[in-house]
Protein backbone atom coordinates (compact mmCIF):
# COMPACT_ATOMS: atom_id res chain seq x y z
CA UNK A 1 0.00 0.00 0.00
CA UNK A 2 0.88 3.48 -0.96
CA UNK A 3 0.90 6.62 0.81
CA UNK A 4 1.15 9.98 -1.60
CA UNK A 5 1.37 13.39 0.00
CA UNK A 6 1.01 16.74 -2.59
CA UNK A 7 2.00 19.23 -1.05
CA UNK A 8 0.71 21.55 -3.70
CA UNK A 9 -2.78 20.44 -2.35
CA UNK A 10 -5.15 22.51 -0.15
CA UNK A 11 -5.60 20.06 2.82
CA UNK A 12 -2.30 19.76 4.95
CA UNK A 13 0.00 16.72 4.83
CA UNK A 14 -1.47 15.46 8.05
CA UNK A 15 -4.57 15.46 6.72
CA UNK A 16 -3.85 13.99 3.64
CA UNK A 17 -2.06 11.08 5.94
CA UNK A 18 -5.24 10.78 7.66
CA UNK A 19 -7.35 10.36 4.99
CA UNK A 20 -5.63 7.95 3.22
CA UNK A 21 -4.86 5.58 6.24
CA UNK A 22 -8.25 5.86 7.17
CA UNK A 23 -9.51 5.20 3.61
CA UNK A 24 -7.46 1.82 3.73
CA UNK A 25 -8.50 0.69 6.87
CA UNK A 26 -12.37 1.04 5.14
CA UNK A 27 -11.17 -0.24 2.30
CA UNK A 28 -9.58 -3.57 4.05
CA UNK A 29 -6.49 -3.48 2.87
CA UNK A 30 -5.46 -2.50 6.01
CA UNK A 31 -6.54 -5.09 9.01
CA UNK A 32 -6.72 -5.00 12.79
CA UNK A 33 -3.41 -5.44 14.28
CA UNK A 34 -1.37 -4.41 11.40
CA UNK A 35 1.66 -2.33 11.72
CA UNK A 36 2.13 1.09 10.60
CA UNK A 37 5.59 2.21 9.85
CA UNK A 38 7.16 4.13 12.50
CA UNK A 39 7.12 7.88 12.27
CA UNK A 40 10.78 8.30 11.41
CA UNK A 41 10.21 6.15 8.85
CA UNK A 42 7.01 7.79 7.33
CA UNK A 43 8.46 10.85 7.55
CA UNK A 44 11.98 10.09 6.44
CA UNK A 45 9.85 8.43 3.10
CA UNK A 46 7.82 11.07 2.50
CA UNK A 47 10.53 13.94 3.07
CA UNK A 48 8.17 15.61 5.28
CA UNK A 49 8.60 16.72 9.49
CA UNK A 50 8.14 14.05 12.11
CA UNK A 51 5.61 15.93 13.77
CA UNK A 52 3.15 16.13 10.67
CA UNK A 53 3.17 12.32 10.85
CA UNK A 54 2.62 12.55 14.60
CA UNK A 55 -0.11 14.69 13.95
CA UNK A 56 -1.78 12.47 11.39
CA UNK A 57 -0.92 9.39 13.93
CA UNK A 58 -2.61 11.60 16.79
CA UNK A 59 -5.51 12.39 14.80
CA UNK A 60 -6.27 8.86 13.48
CA UNK A 61 -5.67 7.54 17.19
CA UNK A 62 -8.66 9.76 18.61
CA UNK A 63 -10.48 8.56 15.49
CA UNK A 64 -10.17 5.39 17.19
CA UNK A 65 -8.39 3.66 13.66
CA UNK A 66 -5.00 3.39 15.27
CA UNK A 67 -3.87 3.07 19.08
CA UNK A 68 0.25 3.40 20.23
CA UNK A 69 1.85 0.72 22.07
CA UNK A 70 5.22 2.38 22.72
CA UNK A 71 7.98 0.57 21.18
CA UNK A 72 5.67 -1.79 19.88
CA UNK A 73 4.75 1.32 17.40
CA UNK A 74 1.55 1.92 15.94
CA UNK A 75 -1.13 -0.98 14.95
CA UNK A 76 -4.68 -0.92 13.10
CA UNK A 77 -7.02 -1.04 16.08
CA UNK A 78 -10.09 -1.16 13.26
CA UNK A 79 -12.72 1.18 11.02
CA UNK A 80 -13.06 4.83 12.41
CA UNK A 81 -15.47 4.91 15.98
CA UNK A 82 -16.51 8.36 15.39
CA UNK A 83 -17.80 8.65 12.11
CA UNK A 84 -21.12 6.89 11.70
CA UNK A 85 -21.81 5.13 8.54
CA UNK A 86 -22.90 7.25 5.63
CA UNK A 87 -26.32 7.58 4.56
CA UNK A 88 -26.79 4.47 1.65
CA UNK A 89 -28.39 7.58 -0.94
CA UNK A 90 -24.78 9.20 -0.40
CA UNK A 91 -23.06 6.46 -0.76
CA UNK A 92 -24.24 5.83 -3.89
CA UNK A 93 -23.61 9.22 -5.10
CA UNK A 94 -20.18 9.07 -4.06
CA UNK A 95 -19.39 5.80 -6.03
CA UNK A 96 -21.08 7.51 -9.14
CA UNK A 97 -19.08 10.51 -8.52
CA UNK A 98 -15.64 8.08 -7.65
CA UNK A 99 -16.26 6.24 -10.68
CA UNK A 100 -16.90 9.62 -13.35
CA UNK A 101 -13.54 10.90 -11.20
CA UNK A 102 -11.27 7.91 -11.91
CA UNK A 103 -12.50 7.57 -15.60
CA UNK A 104 -11.15 10.94 -16.03
CA UNK A 105 -8.01 10.52 -14.52
CA UNK A 106 -8.52 12.06 -11.40
CA UNK A 107 -6.49 11.59 -8.57
CA UNK A 108 -8.28 10.87 -5.13
CA UNK A 109 -7.19 14.55 -3.70
CA UNK A 110 -8.09 16.47 -6.64
CA UNK A 111 -12.07 14.36 -6.47
CA UNK A 112 -11.45 15.00 -2.82
CA UNK A 113 -11.29 18.77 -3.46
CA UNK A 114 -13.59 19.58 -5.92
CA UNK A 115 -15.99 18.15 -3.58
CA UNK A 116 -14.97 20.53 -0.85
CA UNK A 117 -15.10 23.59 -3.57
CA UNK A 118 -18.81 22.48 -4.21
CA UNK A 119 -19.91 22.00 -0.68
CA UNK A 120 -18.21 25.82 0.04
CA UNK A 121 -20.05 27.26 -2.74
CA UNK A 122 -23.23 25.35 -2.11
CA UNK A 123 -22.97 27.16 1.45
CA UNK A 124 -22.34 30.65 0.31
CA UNK A 125 -25.09 30.69 -2.58
CA UNK B 1 61.89 -17.75 4.49
CA UNK B 2 60.71 -16.19 7.24
CA UNK B 3 56.81 -15.82 8.38
CA UNK B 4 56.72 -12.01 7.60
CA UNK B 5 57.78 -12.29 4.08
CA UNK B 6 55.93 -15.32 3.55
CA UNK B 7 52.79 -13.43 4.74
CA UNK B 8 54.15 -10.18 2.29
CA UNK B 9 54.31 -12.25 -0.73
CA UNK B 10 50.85 -13.48 -0.29
CA UNK B 11 49.69 -10.12 0.21
CA UNK B 12 51.73 -8.77 -2.68
CA UNK B 13 50.15 -11.46 -5.32
CA UNK B 14 46.45 -10.98 -3.54
CA UNK B 15 46.20 -7.27 -3.36
CA UNK B 16 46.53 -6.93 -6.87
CA UNK B 17 44.60 -9.80 -8.15
CA UNK B 18 41.66 -8.46 -6.09
CA UNK B 19 41.97 -5.00 -7.07
CA UNK B 20 41.92 -5.85 -10.39
CA UNK B 21 38.84 -8.02 -10.04
CA UNK B 22 37.22 -4.82 -7.97
CA UNK B 23 37.82 -2.21 -10.67
CA UNK B 24 37.26 -5.13 -13.90
CA UNK B 25 33.49 -6.47 -12.64
CA UNK B 26 32.71 -9.69 -14.73
CA UNK B 27 30.03 -8.81 -17.41
CA UNK B 28 27.69 -10.40 -16.01
CA UNK B 29 28.31 -9.80 -12.14
CA UNK B 30 24.53 -7.16 -12.37
CA UNK B 31 22.29 -10.05 -13.99
CA UNK B 32 23.78 -12.35 -11.58
CA UNK B 33 23.13 -10.26 -8.51
CA UNK B 34 19.98 -9.26 -9.72
CA UNK B 35 19.12 -13.13 -9.73
CA UNK B 36 20.31 -13.83 -6.75
CA UNK B 37 18.31 -10.69 -4.88
CA UNK B 38 15.19 -11.84 -6.87
CA UNK B 39 15.29 -8.60 -8.19
CA UNK B 40 13.53 -8.05 -11.81
CA UNK B 41 16.15 -5.55 -14.38
CA UNK B 42 14.18 -3.18 -16.00
CA UNK B 43 15.61 0.16 -17.66
CA UNK B 44 14.66 2.08 -14.44
CA UNK B 45 16.82 -0.05 -12.30
CA UNK B 46 19.60 -1.19 -13.91
CA UNK B 47 21.59 2.19 -13.65
CA UNK B 48 21.05 2.31 -9.79
CA UNK B 49 22.16 -1.35 -9.71
CA UNK B 50 25.29 -1.09 -11.72
CA UNK B 51 26.66 2.22 -10.25
CA UNK B 52 26.33 0.87 -6.58
CA UNK B 53 27.52 -2.79 -7.59
CA UNK B 54 30.56 -1.09 -9.01
CA UNK B 55 31.14 1.49 -6.02
CA UNK B 56 31.08 -1.40 -3.43
CA UNK B 57 33.02 -4.00 -4.78
CA UNK B 58 35.58 -0.65 -5.70
CA UNK B 59 34.99 0.65 -1.85
CA UNK B 60 35.26 -2.79 -0.27
CA UNK B 61 38.14 -4.20 -1.53
CA UNK B 62 40.53 -0.64 -1.02
CA UNK B 63 38.99 -1.24 2.80
CA UNK B 64 39.92 -4.23 2.66
CA UNK B 65 43.28 -3.61 1.65
CA UNK B 66 43.59 -0.68 3.86
CA UNK B 67 43.06 -2.97 6.45
CA UNK B 68 45.72 -5.39 5.60
CA UNK B 69 48.35 -2.59 4.87
CA UNK B 70 48.06 0.37 7.18
CA UNK B 71 49.06 -1.59 10.57
CA UNK B 72 51.89 -1.96 9.19
CA UNK B 73 52.58 1.35 7.83
CA UNK B 74 51.74 3.09 10.99
CA UNK B 75 53.44 0.25 13.41
CA UNK B 76 56.90 1.22 11.15
CA UNK B 77 56.19 4.76 11.09
CA UNK B 78 55.43 4.45 15.22
CA UNK B 79 58.04 2.66 16.34
CA UNK B 80 60.40 1.58 13.22
CA UNK B 81 58.88 -2.00 14.05
CA UNK B 82 58.96 -4.14 10.94
CA UNK B 83 55.81 -6.48 10.52
CA UNK B 84 53.15 -7.75 8.12
CA UNK B 85 49.71 -8.49 9.24
CA UNK B 86 50.45 -8.93 12.85
CA UNK B 87 54.04 -11.26 12.20
CA UNK B 88 56.62 -9.22 13.43
CA UNK B 89 60.56 -9.49 11.61
CA UNK B 90 61.33 -9.29 15.53
CA UNK B 91 59.55 -13.16 15.49
CA UNK B 92 56.91 -11.41 18.33
CA UNK B 93 53.71 -12.12 15.89
CA UNK B 94 49.84 -11.76 16.52
CA UNK B 95 47.98 -14.34 14.52
CA UNK B 96 44.56 -12.60 14.58
CA UNK B 97 45.59 -9.58 13.63
CA UNK B 98 44.43 -9.90 10.11
CA UNK B 99 40.54 -8.75 12.04
CA UNK B 100 41.89 -5.23 10.45
CA UNK B 101 41.01 -6.42 7.10
CA UNK B 102 37.52 -7.07 8.92
CA UNK B 103 37.71 -3.14 9.66
CA UNK B 104 38.49 -1.97 6.37
CA UNK B 105 36.22 -3.76 4.71
CA UNK B 106 32.98 -2.87 6.94
CA UNK B 107 34.46 0.97 6.36
CA UNK B 108 34.34 0.21 2.52
CA UNK B 109 30.88 -1.58 3.11
CA UNK B 110 29.77 1.40 4.73
CA UNK B 111 31.32 4.91 2.27
CA UNK B 112 29.48 2.65 -0.66
CA UNK B 113 26.15 2.82 0.89
CA UNK B 114 26.69 6.25 2.19
CA UNK B 115 27.91 7.41 -1.20
CA UNK B 116 25.10 5.75 -3.58
CA UNK B 117 22.56 8.36 -4.92
CA UNK B 118 19.23 6.92 -4.06
CA UNK B 119 16.48 8.20 -6.45
CA UNK B 120 14.80 11.58 -5.25
CA UNK B 121 11.15 12.15 -4.78
CA UNK B 122 9.36 13.78 -7.33
CA UNK B 123 6.36 16.25 -6.50
CA UNK B 124 4.12 14.26 -5.12
CA UNK B 125 5.66 12.38 -2.43
CA UNK B 126 4.53 8.52 -2.35
CA UNK B 127 5.76 6.20 0.89
CA UNK B 128 5.20 2.09 1.32
CA UNK B 129 2.93 1.79 4.31
CA UNK B 130 5.00 -1.63 4.97
CA UNK B 131 7.61 -1.06 8.11
CA UNK B 132 10.68 -1.64 7.53
CA UNK B 133 12.72 -3.80 10.43
CA UNK B 134 16.27 -5.25 10.54
CA UNK B 135 14.80 -8.58 10.65
CA UNK B 136 13.55 -7.79 7.42
CA UNK B 137 16.85 -7.43 5.39
CA UNK B 138 18.50 -9.62 8.32
CA UNK B 139 18.07 -12.96 9.95
CA UNK B 140 17.49 -12.22 13.89
CA UNK B 141 19.97 -14.96 14.69
CA UNK B 142 22.31 -13.22 12.80
CA UNK B 143 21.74 -9.68 15.49
CA UNK B 144 21.70 -12.33 18.44
CA UNK B 145 24.80 -13.60 17.24
CA UNK B 146 26.12 -9.81 17.34
CA UNK B 147 25.38 -8.94 20.49
CA UNK B 148 26.15 -12.75 22.09
CA UNK B 149 29.47 -12.33 20.44
CA UNK B 150 30.09 -8.91 21.72
CA UNK B 151 28.73 -9.31 25.48
CA UNK B 152 30.84 -12.73 25.48
CA UNK B 153 33.84 -10.94 24.07
CA UNK B 154 33.43 -8.20 27.15
CA UNK B 155 33.13 -10.79 29.44
CA UNK B 156 36.05 -12.70 28.55
CA UNK B 157 38.12 -9.73 28.53
CA UNK B 158 37.39 -8.72 32.33
CA UNK B 159 38.03 -12.44 32.96
CA UNK B 160 41.39 -11.81 31.54
CA UNK B 161 41.74 -9.08 34.18
CA UNK B 162 41.30 -11.43 37.42
CA UNK B 163 42.40 -14.62 36.71
CA UNK B 164 46.33 -14.80 37.35
CA UNK B 165 49.19 -15.37 35.23
CA UNK B 166 52.71 -16.50 35.41
CA UNK B 167 54.19 -13.52 33.72
CA UNK B 168 51.94 -10.26 35.13
CA UNK B 169 53.92 -8.07 32.65
CA UNK B 170 52.12 -9.72 29.51
CA UNK B 171 48.26 -8.47 31.23
CA UNK B 172 47.02 -5.06 30.72
CA UNK B 173 45.81 -4.77 33.84
CA UNK B 174 41.73 -4.93 34.68
CA UNK B 175 41.48 -1.15 34.04
CA UNK B 176 42.90 -1.70 30.44
CA UNK B 177 40.70 -4.72 29.66
CA UNK B 178 37.39 -2.89 31.24
CA UNK B 179 37.71 -0.69 28.93
CA UNK B 180 38.54 -2.55 25.83
CA UNK B 181 35.55 -4.73 27.46
CA UNK B 182 33.08 -1.18 27.21
CA UNK B 183 35.07 -0.36 23.63
CA UNK B 184 33.68 -4.17 22.58
CA UNK B 185 30.53 -3.85 23.81
CA UNK B 186 29.83 0.09 22.25
CA UNK B 187 31.20 -1.63 19.23
CA UNK B 188 28.47 -4.64 18.87
CA UNK B 189 25.93 -1.71 19.52
CA UNK B 190 27.36 0.52 16.92
CA UNK B 191 27.29 -2.54 14.78
CA UNK B 192 23.37 -2.85 14.90
CA UNK B 193 22.96 0.91 15.38
CA UNK B 194 24.52 1.16 11.62
CA UNK B 195 22.46 -1.46 10.56
CA UNK B 196 19.41 0.16 11.86
CA UNK B 197 20.27 3.30 10.16
CA UNK B 198 20.95 1.55 7.00
CA UNK B 199 16.99 0.49 7.04
CA UNK B 200 15.36 4.08 8.70
CA UNK B 201 17.22 5.69 5.03
CA UNK B 202 14.93 7.27 3.02
CA UNK B 203 12.74 5.09 0.67
CA UNK B 204 10.51 7.47 -1.33
CA UNK B 205 8.37 4.87 -3.86
CA UNK B 206 9.41 6.26 -6.78
CA UNK B 207 8.58 3.36 -8.63
CA UNK B 208 8.18 -0.46 -7.85
CA UNK B 209 11.08 -1.57 -9.97
CA UNK B 210 13.41 1.23 -8.16
CA UNK B 211 11.93 0.19 -4.41
CA UNK B 212 12.50 -3.70 -5.44
CA UNK B 213 16.17 -2.57 -6.16
CA UNK B 214 16.63 -0.26 -2.95
CA UNK B 215 15.29 -3.13 -1.16
CA UNK B 216 18.29 -5.66 -2.23
CA UNK B 217 21.04 -3.23 -2.75
CA UNK B 218 20.20 -2.53 1.27
CA UNK B 219 19.93 -6.34 2.19
CA UNK B 220 23.02 -6.38 0.56
CA UNK B 221 25.04 -3.78 2.68
CA UNK B 222 23.63 -4.45 5.65
CA UNK B 223 24.74 -8.21 4.90
CA UNK B 224 28.37 -7.13 3.64
CA UNK B 225 28.29 -4.69 7.68
CA UNK B 226 27.06 -7.51 9.57
CA UNK B 227 29.71 -9.83 7.87
CA UNK B 228 32.25 -7.89 8.56
CA UNK B 229 31.48 -6.92 12.09
CA UNK B 230 30.37 -10.62 13.25
CA UNK B 231 33.51 -11.49 12.15
CA UNK B 232 35.69 -9.17 13.58
CA UNK B 233 33.61 -9.65 16.91
CA UNK B 234 33.98 -14.18 17.10
CA UNK B 235 37.61 -12.97 15.94
CA UNK B 236 37.87 -11.30 19.16
CA UNK B 237 36.52 -14.00 21.02
CA UNK B 238 38.90 -16.58 20.07
CA UNK B 239 41.82 -14.09 21.24
CA UNK B 240 39.91 -13.68 24.37
CA UNK B 241 39.88 -17.24 24.95
CA UNK B 242 43.48 -18.04 23.76
CA UNK B 243 44.04 -15.14 26.34
CA UNK B 244 42.56 -17.08 28.95
CA UNK B 245 43.92 -20.54 27.65
CA UNK B 246 47.52 -19.05 28.68
CA UNK B 247 46.34 -18.11 32.16
CA UNK B 248 48.35 -19.97 35.27
CA UNK B 249 44.49 -21.88 35.66
CA UNK B 250 45.27 -25.22 34.49
CA UNK B 251 41.64 -25.44 33.74
CA UNK B 252 41.57 -23.34 31.39
CA UNK B 253 44.45 -24.26 29.42
CA UNK B 254 42.37 -27.00 27.82
CA UNK B 255 39.03 -25.95 28.20
CA UNK B 256 39.76 -22.91 26.34
CA UNK B 257 41.33 -24.25 22.99
CA UNK B 258 38.07 -25.32 21.54
CA UNK B 259 36.19 -22.21 22.28
CA UNK B 260 38.98 -20.10 20.21
CA UNK B 261 39.46 -22.69 17.76
CA UNK B 262 35.45 -22.67 17.05
CA UNK B 263 35.25 -18.95 17.38
CA UNK B 264 37.87 -18.06 14.76
CA UNK B 265 35.88 -20.88 12.56
CA UNK B 266 33.03 -19.15 13.00
CA UNK B 267 34.39 -15.65 12.49
CA UNK B 268 35.52 -17.29 8.26
CA UNK B 269 32.24 -18.52 8.02
CA UNK B 270 30.29 -15.31 9.14
CA UNK B 271 32.89 -13.66 7.17
CA UNK B 272 32.01 -15.85 3.84
CA UNK B 273 28.04 -16.75 4.84
CA UNK B 274 26.58 -13.65 6.56
CA UNK B 275 28.84 -10.85 4.67
CA UNK B 276 28.97 -12.57 0.61
CA UNK B 277 26.28 -14.09 -1.34
CA UNK B 278 22.77 -13.87 -1.95
CA UNK B 279 20.31 -12.42 0.01
CA UNK B 280 16.48 -11.27 -0.29
CA UNK B 281 14.34 -9.02 1.46
CA UNK B 282 11.83 -10.75 3.44
CA UNK B 283 8.87 -7.55 3.59
CA UNK B 284 6.17 -7.54 1.59
CA UNK B 285 6.76 -5.68 -1.68
CA UNK B 286 4.79 -2.12 -2.01
CA UNK B 287 2.54 -2.48 -4.04
CA UNK B 288 1.12 -0.09 -6.60
CA UNK B 289 -2.67 0.08 -4.77
CA UNK B 290 -3.54 3.69 -4.21
CA UNK B 291 -5.66 4.50 -0.90
CA UNK B 292 -9.19 3.48 -1.82
CA UNK B 293 -12.22 6.06 -2.66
Amino acid sequence: MILEIDPQSPVSPYEQLRQQVTAHVLGGGLERGDRLPSIRQLANDLGIAGGTVARAYRELESDGVVTTHGRHGTIVAGPPVRQPPPPAHLITAARSYADHASRTGASLDDALTAVRVAFASERTA
Amino acid sequence: MSIPLLVAGILAVAIPLQLRRAHRPEQDLVERWARGHGVELTPENRALVTDYLRNASVLRTWGGVAGAVLPSVIAFAWSGRVQVLGFGTDGESAPLAFGTIFIGYLVGALCAEVALARPVAGTRRKASLSRRELTNYLPHRVVVAQRSSAVAGAIGMIAIGLVPYADSASNPGLPWLALAAAATLAFGAGLEAIERWVVRRPQPVTSLPLVAADDAIRVNSIHAVAGAGLALLLLLCSGVALGLQASDVAALHSTMVGPAAACLVLSLFAWRHVGQGSRRVRHPAATSDVAPA
